[in-house]
This record gives structure tokens, sequence and C-alpha cells, in this order.
């Protein structure tokens, strides 16, 4: 409960603190638009950050390690310059970063099930590093003038989340937390393994639709409005659960969540605060996330 | 309550053609490795299909199967205990779910593991988790796949009362032929086939014939 006080308070920090004071006109148009991106941003990719690590067994999984943010991010700037042409780039921009979420997740689903878990961080770590490269040739091909926005959102940045557009993609991200919610007991038993789920009762078909679905529909959003974030998929989960003292996904979301939205916010109102001028908003929360994914690493490596 | 099964099922070389039921009460599957038990369980769980035959489920409106159940090394113990209740619902777990886990874990004496990590568990208490796991599900079904294996009997022996009180029929599998004084019924499969079934009162060890149950 204190941790949605928290994440609360940490909004309305956002919404009131800055360099223009309290202005109504730099609040609302300047402000709010960056805290709902963070808001947003925190609960897409900390609730996909848990499902990835339920569903693959992996403490590890995370859209931005998995290679899931980074395709996205070049399907949806592909689809942005084909869009052009008919005159809807931003519509492009969101179906596109779909069609790669989407792609990579299904890819890595099915890779799960013929190979080890090493294979599929591999598969996700070299796929992210493909289409950061190709990102790069892509940019060539689009004139000068139009790659200052464009090298916002490939950064990662909560200022680049559009002011109006922002309350759809808002809105449909707490219709699929929601839908988490109403299958997260099942999604819950997957820890146990997909067969072990399915002799406990569970559904397991429709619980891979509702992962691949909901996990990559996450993805891009977050991906389309603010670009690829790092790190928040990986560290929010971990530290739900541990705040939790649970492993299962439907005791552990809300935590995981509300340490999402913290850290998206805080990492961003620092930036805001202390920092002369934006960096991408990995980097800040690298600084939370490195040290938890070396320390799962070494317990891994351990076997603990 | 019964189950009534006629199934044939081919994996590569091996061949199930099993044929016989299951009665409410404790029913325990011996078999060597390899004589179908696993198969024979997963089709029984719906967890497979079999190539022919047919499944009559008789008043058994829920199963589990608990057979291959991996735990990540840092998942706390209760919540092995409340996967247990994953049938009864899709939303998540209630106040009413883990009441329930708690009362399981304390029949199958497991309470004061449901806080611990699983890594700091021995694989005796492990089993007692699952065990509660299984009963929490309160299902009519109950299919274990080698969970009493390497128990100590006595303690084994509390575990099939516990089973057998749930009221429902039970199915386990095993190896190990002195589990036979806890089961009501037994079922001995050799090569993909049900050789012999029948009460456990009835069950004349000698009749195995195979070196290992001597």
């Amino acid at each position: 409960m204190w941790l949605f006080f928290l994440a609360a308070f940490l909004f309305f920090a956002h919404l009131a603190w800055g360099p223009a004071g309290w202005d109504m006109y730099v609040i609302e148009n300047v402000r709010l638009p960056r805290a709902l991106g963070a808001l947003t941003t925190g609960v897409a990719l900390s609730l996909t950050g848990l499902l990835l690590q339920t569903v693959f067994r992996n403490p590890l999984a995370d859209p931005y390690v998995l290679g899931i943010s980074t395709t996205a991010m070049l399907t949806s700037l592909a689809m942005y310059m084909l869009w052009r042409f008919v005159g809807l780039p931003y519509l492009g921009f969101f179906v596109g970063s779909l069609i790669g979420a989407l792609g990579v997740t299904l890819l890595l689903l099915w890779v799960a099930r013929r190979a080890t878990l090493l294979v599929v961080l591999l598969l996700g770590v070299f796929l992210s590093f493909a289409a950061g490269a190709a990102i790069n040739f892509l940019l060539l091909t689009l004139p000068p003038e139009e790659l200052g926005y464009i090298y916002l959102a490939l950064q990662g940045s909560f200022a680049a989340f559009p002011p109006g557009l922002g309350w759809a993609v808002a809105a449909s991200v707490a219709i699929l937390a929601l839908v988490t919610a109403f299958v997260a007991r099942w999604i819950s038993a997957y820890i146990h393994g997909e067969e072990a789920a399915a002799g406990l009762g569970v559904n397991v078909k429709l619980v891979n639709l509702a992962v691949v679905a909901i996990a990559s529909a996450l993805t891009a959003l977050a991906v389309a409005s603010v670009g690829p974030v790092g790190f928040l998929g990986l560290a929010a989960p971990h530290i739900g659960r541990w705040i939790a003292g649970s492993h299962r996904l439907d005791r552990a979301m809300p935590h995981t969540v509300a340490v999402g939205v913290m850290l998206a916010l805080g990492a961003d109102l620092l930036m805001r605060l202390a920092l002369p001028r934006d960096v991408p908003i990995t980097a800040l929360l690298s600084l939370v996330g490195v040290p938890v994914a070396v320390y799962y690493l070494w317990r891994y490596a351990r076997g603990v | 309550m019964r189950v009534e099964f006629r199934i044939e099922k081919r994996l590569g070389d091996f061949k199930l053609s099993a044929v016989g039921s299951l009665e409410r009460g404790l029913t325990c599957i011996f078999g060597h490795n390899g004589a179908g038990k696993t198969t024979l369980m997963k089709i029984l769980a719906g967890l497979m299909q079999p190539d022919a035959g047919e499944l009559k489920y008789l008043g058994v409106e829920s199963k589990i199967y608990i057979g291959d159940f991996y735990v990540p090394p840092d998942a706390w113990g209760l919540d092995v205990v409340l996967a247990g209740r994953s049938r009864f619902s899709s939303l998540p777990v209630n106040n009413l779910d883990v009441e329930k886990a708690k009362r399981y874990a304390e029949l199958a004496g497991a309470l004061e593991f449901l806080k611990r990590k699983w890594h700091t568990l021995s694989g005796g208490q492990k089993r007692r988790l699952i065990i509660a796991a299984a009963l929490a599900a309160e299902a009519d079904l109950t299919l274990l796949d080698e969970l009493l294996e390497g128990m100590h009997p006595n303690w084994r022996g509390e575990v099939a009362r516990l089973l057998r009180e749930t009221g429902g029929i039970v199915a386990v599998t095993s190896h190990q032929i002195d589990v036979v004084d806890c089961c009501d019924y037994v079922v001995v499969m050799d090569g993909g086939v049900v050789k012999w079934s029948g009460a456990a009162g009835e069950f004349d060890k000698s009749t195995l014939g195979g070196s290992c149950y001597k």
C-alpha cells in the first residue's frame, strides 16, 4: 500500500517541481505528458518483465535484454518511413512497433520450447544487436531535418511521450494490466513449468495466447511512445517479488508495477532536476538495473 | 466415483496398451522405468491424447496431475502450495486460497516451511510442500507421479492416510514395492500393459518375479 502512496507522491512531485515553478501551462503541456509517459512506461515494462521472467523461467528476461524493444523500434521506424507515403506516419509507427514486438516474442517462445534458457537469452541479445545496427543504417535514408525528434525517441526518453495520443496509450496499458490480472493465477503456475501448470488445471492454450498478446502489446506501446527503455523490466520484477515475499505473478504484480512506476518517475525527476540536460532514461535506470542483473548473474553462476 | 480406461498410445518404439479402472481410495501403480506408468498417468490427466480407445470419468469433476515440478530456487514455500489452487479460478489468489494453503500445509507437516525459500529446504521438506499443494487442489482425481519415492516409511504411511482422506480417487506411481502396504488397490505395469490389478490385500508380491521387487 505504501508503495502506491509513494508512487502517487512521485507523480505529483513530478508535476509540481521544476524550474518554471507552479505554472499551469507548463504543468499541463510539459510536465503532465512527461509524467504520464513515465507512469505508463513504468507499468508497461515492469509488467512485461514480470510476465517474461515467469513464462521463460529466467530471472534475466526483460523486453530490452531479449531484443524485443530494439526490434520493435526497428520495425516501427521502417513502418514510419513506409507509411509516410500514405500520410499516416504515426499510425505506422505504432503498427510497426506491434509487429516487431509480436514477431520477436513469438520467436523466443518458440525457441524456448526447443532449447535451453541460455540459447533464448543469447538469441535475444543477438537480435538486439542486429536490430540496433539496422536502425543506424535505416536512419541514413532519412533527411537530416527529421532526425531531431526521431533521435529523441530512439534514445528512449519520457519527453518524447506524445501529449494527445498519450492518453490513448495510457488507457491501453491500463486495460492490458487489467487483462493480465484476470489470468494472473494461471500465469503464476508457469513458474513450475508449462506442463506442471496444465496438470494443475491451467488452460495453457489461453495463457500462452494471453502472454504473447499482452507482453508484445505492452512493449510495443512503450517503444512507440517513448522509445526503447532498458532495465526497468529487469529490475522492477525482482524488487517487486522481494517486497511481496512471493515468486507468484499474481501476488507480486501490484508491487512490481508500483516499483516500476517509482523507478521511472524517480529517475526522470532526478534527470530533470539534477542534470543540465536530458540523457537517455536508460542511462539513469541502468544505475539501478546493472547491480541487480549482476547480483542475479552471480547467483545463477553459483547454481544457488 | 470411478475412472475407466481402455487406451492405446504409441511413442516411438514404445507402445502402451492399458485396460483398467481406478476406484475411490489410493491406487498404487507399480512398474519398472519405461513400463508406461507416466504415460498412463498423463493420459488419465488429459495432458496427452491416446491414439485409440476410451476414457470414462464417472462422477469425476476435477483432476490434477503432479509429476515434473520445477520450483525456482528463490521461490517461497507458500508459492508452491498456492499452485495447488490454480484450478479454482484464473483470478489472483485471495485470502481463502491462502487460508486453505496454510491448513493443508499444516496437515502435511509443512506449515513451518511456508516462509522458507525453496533452495534452503531438504528433499523431504520440499516433498511435504508438494503434497500440501496436491491436497490444496481438492480434486476428485489426484494423480501423483513418483511423489512417494525415497520417503521415510512412517511418513509415507501418514501421506497415504492424508491422500485417502481426501475422499477422492488418488493414484500414485512407484517402483518401490514397499509402498504397497499403504495402498488400497494395486496396478502392476510392464512393457506398456497392465499385468495385474486388484485390491492390495490380494496382491502377492512374488507374482511380480522381477528381481528388483524381491
